[in-house]
């Protein structure tokens, strides 16, 4: 048995932080829940046996008990998560995604010190809004039965090629459905994200970043949609939610095997600068590219390798909070112990994640 | 060693390069002007006109007039109902979905007139040079996936051309500013042209162009301003005269060129007039059109239009990890920058003065003329290290797409990441490969399919499937997955869903080359005609004064000739004329020799 931390949220310790202990049922198996603060944020957490939850597998690749341990443990995660944004409000609480864990109070302080810029920005950014779902299923045959009733020279063409018609004229309803439902939700929300549509039948499930004010407003237009388009569609409304789906930090633990080999690859001492680094990275490139080395055809994987070194290094070093502190003027040691305390925290696209999807491809 | 070009293969025009000495030249075409219309026209006699004369026919010939082809390229006939509506000639739907197009019941493929378009400039190019040309790097929009960048290169292909590289427009437009600037430096491309607009960051230290982040919107572009300014005509017309002009074609394309021509202008004036007399013809008589639209009421009308180019310009800072005071350049590509209000947004969003000192709508030629240069070792100081503008992946259980390479992930590139199966026993899997940033399969460009088989029958989850993507430096892609126990293997390289088979690319190439022939050969015609034309004349002439040094017998044999030739010149077979000529020739021997 090896106990970790399981952290639930990150909180806003400005406000005032509520009495877990009104939250008899605690946390995953009942352990007591914790706040762990650092500066003015705080993390909840509660202690839990990794073994059991192998959240770096697969869930195909669990066994069976596993399975069931996580499907437990993901409930317990919304159930405390959903009583913190209740006490909390959306003001200031921020759900980390399932499967956070950290060895000690310590050790989860030092993840919020190093992703304080990230959950600080994120907290801010989602201040005041909350996440609202919008599920709808059509009936497949009654919407058929429309299509043909308005095409009357479908029956004209033969078996196949009705088939395919019929199909085709679906899809582009489902378009126009879906492109109907969004074009009136669209604007009342900040943002918007997809999540696997769960059923046959089902056609549309996406979660929208909704701020609190707007939300009775949000309400009518979910109203008026489901009225006008009862005919072919029955909609689920779900939330307000914790913003779940609109948190986009990822951390991991720094992996020294996989830092060291890209640190060698690179030619780089145990210490370098970031200027170093980035000029180390640059004469390798000009050096091994293919374009300037045409005749050589391993030239490509070098500097396929090359590439991926560096945008190795390139997030540890961005994980350390020196590095956001100066960035040019610090040596970044790659020794093991420095490597395996760093955290890399990815949060790509976390201010906008969807640019250049075009609205009318929806 | 054959001489390589650049080009800008624009959505309104099209724009050429090349390298003389190190130093970039634009090139200017047949009739001398530095850019040439994207545009192409079938006439009803059976002519093929490209560029500016193909323009000029537009308004007698909307149906024949082939307009912005490049917003068709690589696409399917459902993505593009939006950009359907605003042409002028038919856009069908080919058997597997593609758009082609009809003119005078020959079909064409996107890529056949994108091709046309690419034979006038290499013609062009080579009659300019003296030297034939056959290496070309030709640009596209960084947002265009890898369909959209497959069919661009085989409309070079088609048009004769061995495409070196086909690179994003701003990485090229950024190039052509860069090339003599060795300091550290960040650059912003700001790229807003007639169809499309995109956003680059790069960074350049000691010639490498790293870029570092692309983002942009498909759908945005100086047509769009146009429609602006041609539904608020619609609508005062409207209001005015009690007239629905929208359902007049003639009448739509002439309102779209006067709102082009206007919100050109108005770059430059404060104030300009549209004037289209004789706009309708009624029971009444005719109606006209005399409006005045002034830069503040432009601006007014493209407001939401304007304020769309601020998300894809945060969007690449985001993606770049950087504020805007890091930028140390701004550099503008695309007619459209010229109008004073996008200017003043950029210089809002970022607080620096954007650079202009080299015209935007040469820019991007120039730098593909560069990056031509590199990639044929004729320049050595330039490396360029491009990324996927778009994510790639593959469609994972309940519809969702799984990222394995991230957008704005340096090129070339290798990532893999392990799979397992989702039943017991499943004895295959269906890698589905797609491109885009959506979370579900679905809104994502599908790429291609292909099927790893005979899988041990193991419990579901056991089995481990490693996926491996692949980008060389050309943008191709490749994508294996092999069951590593069995070490079975199936590989794919992805050549875009909406593209040409190698066979109907043959077929294109030769209907291009084909006409190439049929040119050559009307040319030839022409020159023997011209020729057959001015002998007979001379000749004629000669008998006139010499006729005493002949018998009547040898002028009446002359005359015929002459005759003769003046009839076969009038047919179309060269070699009957030639014949004709040497006959003629001939018979006047007698003309020079007797005394």
């Amino acid at each position: 048995m090896k106990l970790k931390r399981f952290i639930y949220a990150t909180i806003d310790n400005r406000s005032e932080i509520p009495n877990l202990t009104e939250y008899p049922a605690g946390g995953i198996n009942a352990a007591p829940l914790e706040v762990v603060c650092y500066r003015d944020i705080a993390a909840v957490v509660s202690a839990i046996d990794i073994d059991q939850l192998a959240p770096h597998l697969p869930l195909g690749a669990l066994t069976e008990q596993q399975q069931e341990n996580y499907k437990a443990y993901l409930l317990k995660y919304q159930q405390v998560n959903s009583f913190l944004f209740e006490k909390i409000g959306s003001d200031g609480m921020l759900p980390l995604k399932f499967g956070f864990t950290a060895s000690s109070n310590e050790a989860v302080e030092k993840v919020l010190e190093q992703a304080y810029i990230h959950l600080r920005t994120c907290l801010d950014r989602l201040q005041g809004t909350m996440e609202l779902v919008i599920q709808a299923s059509w009936e497949l045959p009654k919407i058929l039965q429309d299509i043909v009733k308005n095409n009357p020279d479908l029956a004209s063409a033969d078996a196949v090629q009705t088939g395919k018609l019929l199909f085709e004229a679906a899809e582009v309803k489902k378009r126009k459905l879906i492109a109907a439902i969004h074009g009136k939700l669209s604007p009342l929300s900040k943002d918007y994200l997809d999540a696997p549509l769960k059923t046959e039948a089902m056609i549309f499930n996406r979660s929208y970043l909704v701020e609190k004010k707007q939300e009775p407003l949000f309400d009518d237009a979910v109203d008026a949609i489901a009225t006008e388009l009862e005919d072919y569609l029955s909609f689920r409304y779900i939330g307000p939610l914790p913003v779940y789906s609109f948190v986009n930090i990822e951390l991991n633990q720094g992996n020294f095997s996989m830092v060291d080999k890209s640190r060698k690859l690179l030619q780089l001492p145990e210490k370098a600068s970031w200027e170093t680094i980035k000029a180390a990275y640059r004469q390798l490139l000009l050096a091994n590219h293919p374009d300037r080395n045409p005749d050589d055809p391993k030239a490509a994987q070098r500097t396929k390798d090359i590439v991926e070194a560096y945008e190795i290094v390139s997030a540890y070093c961005h994980s350390l909070p020196e590095f956001r502190e100066s960035l040019t003027l610090n040596e970044y040691s790659f020794a093991r112990e420095a490597v395996e305390q760093s955290f890399i925290v990815d949060n790509k696209g976390a201010v906008l994640a969807r640019a250049g999807k075009s609205e009318s491809a929806v | 060693m054959n001489k390589a070009i650049g080009i800008d293969l624009g959505t309104t025009n099209s724009c050429m390069a090349v390298l003389v000495c190190g130093k970039p030249l634009i090139i200017p075409n047949a009739e001398g002007e530095r850019t040439t219309p994207s545009v192409v026209a079938f006439t009803k006699d059976g002519q093929r006109l490209a560029g500016l004369s193909a323009k000029q026919q537009h308004a007698d010939n909307p149906q024949g007039t082939i307009t912005s082809i490049k917003r068709f390229m690589g696409r399917q006939w459902d993505e593009v109902t939006e950009e359907m509506a605003i042409v002028t000639y038919p856009v069908g739907k080919a058997e597997g979905g593609d758009v082609i197009i009809t003119v005078n019941d020959i079909t064409y493929a996107p890529q056949e007139i994108s091709a046309i378009i690419l034979q006038k400039l290499k013609t062009d190019a080579e009659t300019y040079l003296g030297e034939r040309v056959t290496d070309a790097v030709i640009t596209v929009p960084a947002y265009f996936n890898d369909a959209q960048r497959k069919a661009t290169r085989d409309a070079g292909r088609i048009a004769g051309l061995n495409v070196l590289r086909v690179i994003n427009e701003p990485t090229a437009a950024s190039l052509a500013y860069g090339l003599d600037k060795a300091a550290n430096q960040m650059i912003l491309v700001f790229d807003l042209g007639g169809g499309t607009f995109d956003v680059s960051i790069l960074e350049l230290d000691a010639g490498l162009f790293e870029v570092k982040a692309t983002s942009g919107d498909n759908h945005l572009g100086g047509n769009n301003f146009d429609k602006a300014i041609v539904d608020w005509l619609l609508d005062k017309f409207k209001r005015e005269q009690a007239c629905d002009l929208a359902k007049d074609p003639l009448a739509m394309l002439r309102l779209y060129a006067a709102a082009e021509k206007a919100r050109i202008e108005l770059s430059t004036m404060l104030v300009t007039h549209i004037n289209l007399p004789s706009i309708l013809t009624t029971i009444a008589g005719p109606k006209h059109l005399n409006f005045e639209l002034t830069r503040t009421q432009l601006n007014e009308l493209s407001a939401t239009l304007i304020a769309r180019i601020v998300r894809p310009v945060m969007q690449a800072l985001a993606d770049a990890n950087i504020n805007a005071e890091a930028i140390d350049h701004v550099v503008l590509v695309g007619g459209m920058t010229r109008m004073p209000a996008i200017q003043d947004k950029v210089r809002a969003l970022i607080g620096k003065e954007p650079h202009q000192d080299i015209n935007p709508d040469e820019v991007v030629a120039v730098g593909a003329a560069i990056q031509a240069g590199v990639l044929r070792g004729e320049v050595t100081n330039v490396l360029l290290l491009d990324v996927t503008s778009l994510s790639l992946g593959i469609e994972t259980k309940g519809g969702v797409f799984t990222k394995l390479i991230e957008r704005n992930t340096s090129i070339p590139t290798r990532k893999t990441q392990t799979f397992t199966t989702a039943e017991d026993n499943q004895d295959s899997v269906e890698i589905h490969v797609l491109q885009g940033e959506s979370e579900m399969a679905a809104f994502n460009k599908s790429l291609g399919t292909f099927v790893l088989v005979d899988l041990p029958p193991v419990r579901r989850g056991l089995l481990e499937i490693d996926v491996t993507f692949d980008i060389d430096a050309n943008g191709i892609i490749t994508v294996t997955a092999e069951d590593i126990v069995s070490g079975n293997e199936q590989q794919i390289r992805i050549e875009g869903s909406t593209s040409l088979s190698e066979n109907e690319i043959s077929c294109m190439i030769k209907r291009a080359e084909d006409y190439a022939e049929a040119t050559q050969r009307l040319r030839e015609l022409a020159d023997v005609r011209n020729h057959a034309e001015v002998l007979a004349s001379e000749i004629e002439l000669s008998l006139n004064v010499y006729y005493t040094r002949i018998t009547e017998s040898e002028e009446l044999m002359i005359r015929e000739q002459i005759t003769k030739l003046r009839k076969v010149l009038e047919g179309i077979d060269i070699g009957i004329i030639r014949t004709g000529i040497a006959d003629l020739v001939a018979a006047a021997q007698v003309l020079k020799y007797k005394k």
